[in-house]
């Protein structure tokens, strides 16, 4: 049975400077069908969906729209064509109701707006999707399972051939995802097409009707769904080349020995979304942390480090039971975090090199003065140790390279003397040398004795850097691997869930 | 070795003079001055001078505090009523024939507990602290409106120590000014607390993260203002020997527009003292030449604005080119 087409890319490539390629990409969407889109974290979902949607331009390859070759296409043209997106954060007026936000742009009547058939036509709609939402009710006041019914009721307004969604239901409870699917499979009768990015297994194979995985930026395969098993899915997910990886990380790593001493200890920790999250690591041992991007793994680090504090739980640090219910506090007990956000919240942009590196050890010093002549010695001392590429210790950090911003935060907490080392997604955004360099410091680190705790989607950074590696999902840590554990098929199926049942 | 270094020190004070976000401000202030003093040297006399002091020194100690507030990320609309309040309380107490210490205690203490309670609803919230201070000036306002009754409150020559006397023949305004400068850019060089009001004003999420109790960091910053707004009530109640209802009003205007001119940024983090005091002077003798000059003084306003819409927009392209 040949369906027809409805939106088709052919031979797509895209490259960012000095980040991987999205090369050679065909896709095809059928009329009324959910097509899902499988692949690990950093494999390219995001920047496949931005380029249907218009958002980024293809360096090379075609796109098809029922048929006809589209010369360009950016944001609005999908709109018009009747491509819609819907992101995992929600792009509705929260301070409009929900039929404002149906028809923004699109106001039914004149000069003055027929309040009262968008109203009627707002409530038609929402009664399709058997939704139980008043048409008058402000957005905020919606919880996260009925905005995103909010914006498939919109795409409806707009009369949308092709609805994207991302991760729809990260932020769901159970209730809202059945309710989600109900919508999904509507939609799909009324010959809407579409495209779902999950990462969770079961869901893919509740509603798709095909299933296309992406690795590195190229398609593996796409299959119908009756055609396929998860454990197939899951060995295309995975395979990256290793070569990629800096080898040299495995055999250095192996000359360090791990102490017998527990360094840091967390226990039933619970708050925002962790769940009863209990680990720990031991002096000059790498903890990794595992987990899709959304598992809770970037607030777990924020529960352990204070950054709020946690509802529940206690931690222990060098066996002794230690209060952290702020960062003070947490680097007060010799605890560091170098956050994912670099220029968010671990860099002070428009301050110079030195400010930001002595910065985080005035937190230790009782002291009130400080003296500018000496913290420029140790801005000097560090810079050189780690080879920072600044002209002077007063260049702005915002004119620094991304791997030499990287180095600085290190200093910094170089500078506090931290023992307790947490890393979200250390190498992100960080070209390939000062990749290596970041390994390097990390592993004289823990020859040095001290303790490492590192959140990683980057596989290979995990398998080769990890001493054992705690893999979480929903909130929970939901298995600890050992070494001889370690695969990439093994942490991809803890962390999406397929030996739930 | 000793000339050595000390022509290198020489040579990076000069280049850290000439690349400093001062610079190009403090060549303006130059050329103004010069322009001035050839049409009319009488404006470089040293009566003139001191007048410009006298001019300038209020304003100037509320834009040091404001200084500090803008550095740190906030903004504080209130300080202009707050003086009318905290002055004309004083005054009123003064009358009522408690003794000028007793009064002085009292004064700061009030500032110091409204600015207290301001800087905790804007640490504590994450309400603009613009819209907050608003609420405060207005508040200020009818405080200084109840205590006054609409009309001056006359406090005679009992308190001239600060306003009305001239060791050296400087006016004391200038001295307290000058010194709360000195004291401040040394706080903010040589003390962590001052280092700390950088990285706030940068980038708040990294300075907690960094260790930095924000909440009562930004607590703090506001309660300073409030103990240099007393300073500048005392200061101005003293110089008039009267507690006049407008005696501040208007003046956080010009308190802001000096920190602007002098580099410091809305945004936070960037700025800094010596900026600010030649801002003061240089929007603070403005009116003054006119005068010189033999100007309408209804000009000032005119070239008061056009300085700070120049110097912002200078120094907006001038980091831009560094960039």
């Amino acid at each position: 049975m040949q369906e027809k087409v409805c939106l088709k890319v052919e031979n797509i490539s895209k490259s960012f400077p000095g980040v991987k390629v999205f090369s050679g990409f065909d896709f095809d969407l059928r009329k009324g069908e959910i097509h899902c889109i499988c692949g690990e974290n950093g494999a390219g979902k995001t920047t496949l969906i931005k380029i249907l949607s218009g958002a980024y331009t293809p360096d090379e390859g075609a796109i098809y729209f029922e048929g006809k070759k589209l010369d360009r296409l950016n944001p609005y043209l999908a709109m018009k064509l009747g491509i819609q997106t819907i992101y995992q954060e929600h792009t509705l007026f929260p301070l409009l109701s929900v039929t404002e936000n149906l028809f923004v742009g699109r106001e039914e009547g004149g000069m003055v707006v027929d309040k009262q058939k968008m109203r009627e036509k707002t409530e038609e709609i929402l009664k399709y999707l058997n939704a139980d939402i008043d048409a008058d009710v402000v957005v905020q006041h919606l919880g996260s399972g009925k905005k995103k019914i909010v914006e498939i009721a919109r795409g409806l307004v707009q009369d949308s051939k092709v609805m994207i969604f991302d991760e729809p239901t990260a932020s769901l409870g159970e209730e809202e995802i059945e309710n989600l699917f109900r919508v999904l499979k509507k939609l799909k009768q009324k010959g809407v097409s579409i495209v779902y990015i999950s990462h969770r297994l079961e869901e893919i194979f509740e509603i798709a009707d095909r299933v296309t995985v992406i690795r590195d930026g190229v398609k593996i395969n796409t299959y119908e769904i009756k055609d396929v098993t998860e454990e197939k899915i899951i060995k295309d997910m995975i395979g990256r080349d290793i070569s990629t990886f800096y080898k040299g990380g495995n055999e250095l790593l192996r000359e360090h020995s791990i102490g017998d001493k527990v360094a840091f200890e967390a226990r039933d920790i619970s708050g925002n979304v962790v769940k009863n999250a209990s680990l720990y690591v031991r002096k000059g041992e790498l903890l990794g942390i595992a987990g899709m991007v959304g598992s809770g793994r970037t607030e777990l680090a924020e529960l352990l480090f204070g950054v709020k504090p946690a509802d529940s739980g206690e931690i222990r640090i060098n066996g002794k039971r230690a209060s952290i219910a702020s960062p003070e506090e947490a680097i007060l007990n010799g605890m560091c975090f170098i956050t994912e956000d670099r220029q968010g919240s671990g860099l002070f942009l428009e301050l110079p090199v030195v400010d930001n590196l002595v910065m985080a050890s005035y937190t230790k010093t009782k002291s009130v003065l400080v003296s500018p002549r000496e913290d420029a010695q140790r801005a000097e001392e560090y810079v050189n140790k780690l080879n920072i590429a600044t002209p002077t210790i007063y260049q702005k950090v915002a004119f620094l390279s991304g791997g030499n911003q990287q180095k600085v935060i290190l200093g910094k907490w170089f500078l506090t003397n931290s023992q307790i080392f947490i890393f979200d997604e250390p190498t992100v955004g960080i070209d390939v040398g000062a990749k290596e360099e970041i390994y390097k410091l990390m592993i004289n680190l823990l020859r040095e004795g001290k303790s490492i705790i590192m959140i990683s989607s980057d596989m290979m950074e995990l398998i080769a850097m990890s001493d054992r590696i705690n893999v979480m999902r929903d909130g929970e840590i939901v298995a600890e691997l050992q070494r001889n554990d370690f695969s990439e098929e093994n942490i991809l199926k803890y962390s999406i869930g397929v030996n739930r049942g | 070795m000793n000339t050595k270094a000390g022509k290198s020190r020489r040579l990076s004070i000069k280049r850290s003079l000439l690349q400093s976000e001062t610079a190009p401000i403090f060549l303006v202030f130059i050329v103004f001055i010069v322009i001035v003093g050839i049409i009319q040297p009488r404006f470089l006399m040293p009566l003139n001078i001191r007048n410009i002091l006298i001019q300038v020194s209020i304003t100037g100690m509320l834009a040091l505090g404001m200084t500090l507030v803008m550095l740190s990320g906030g903004i504080d609309l209130s300080v202009g009523w707050f003086v009318s309040f905290i002055g004309c309380a004083m005054a009123y107490l003064m009358v009522t024939g408690l003794s000028i210490p007793i009064v002085v205690i009292l004064g700061v203490i009030t500032a110091i507990l409204f600015s207290g309670i301001m800087g905790f609803i804007i640490s504590r919230t994450k309400i603009e602290p613009f819209i907050i201070s608003l609420g405060f000036m207005i508040i200020y306002q009818g405080f200084t409106y109840l205590i006054t009754k609409g009309s001056e409150i006359g406090i005679g020559d009992q308190f001239k120590l600060l306003g009305r006397t001239f060791p050296l023949g400087i006016g004391m305004p200038a001295y307290v000014f000058i010194s709360l400068a000195i004291f401040l850019s040394l706080v903010l060089k040589y003390m962590k607390f001052g280092r700390r009001v950088y990285a706030v004003g940068c980038n708040e999420n990294a300075a907690y993260l960094a260790g930095i109790n924000v909440k009562n960091f930004k607590l703090a910053i506001y309660i300073i203002n409030g103990l240099l707004v007393s300073i500048a009530a005392m200061t101005q109640l003293s110089r008039l020997g009267t507690g006049n209802p407008l005696m501040g009003s208007g003046k956080e205007i010009d308190a802001i527009a000096a920190a602007v001119v002098g580099g410091t940024a809305l945004s936070g983090g960037k700025g800094s003292i010596w900026g600010t005091v030649i801002g003061v002077f240089l929007l603070g003798s403005i009116t003054n030449a006119m005068n010189v000059i033999g100007m309408s003084p209804h000009w000032q306003y005119v070239f008061k604005g056009a300085v700070i819409v120049v110097s912002v927009t200078v120094s907006y392209y001038s980091s831009l080119r560094s960039s």
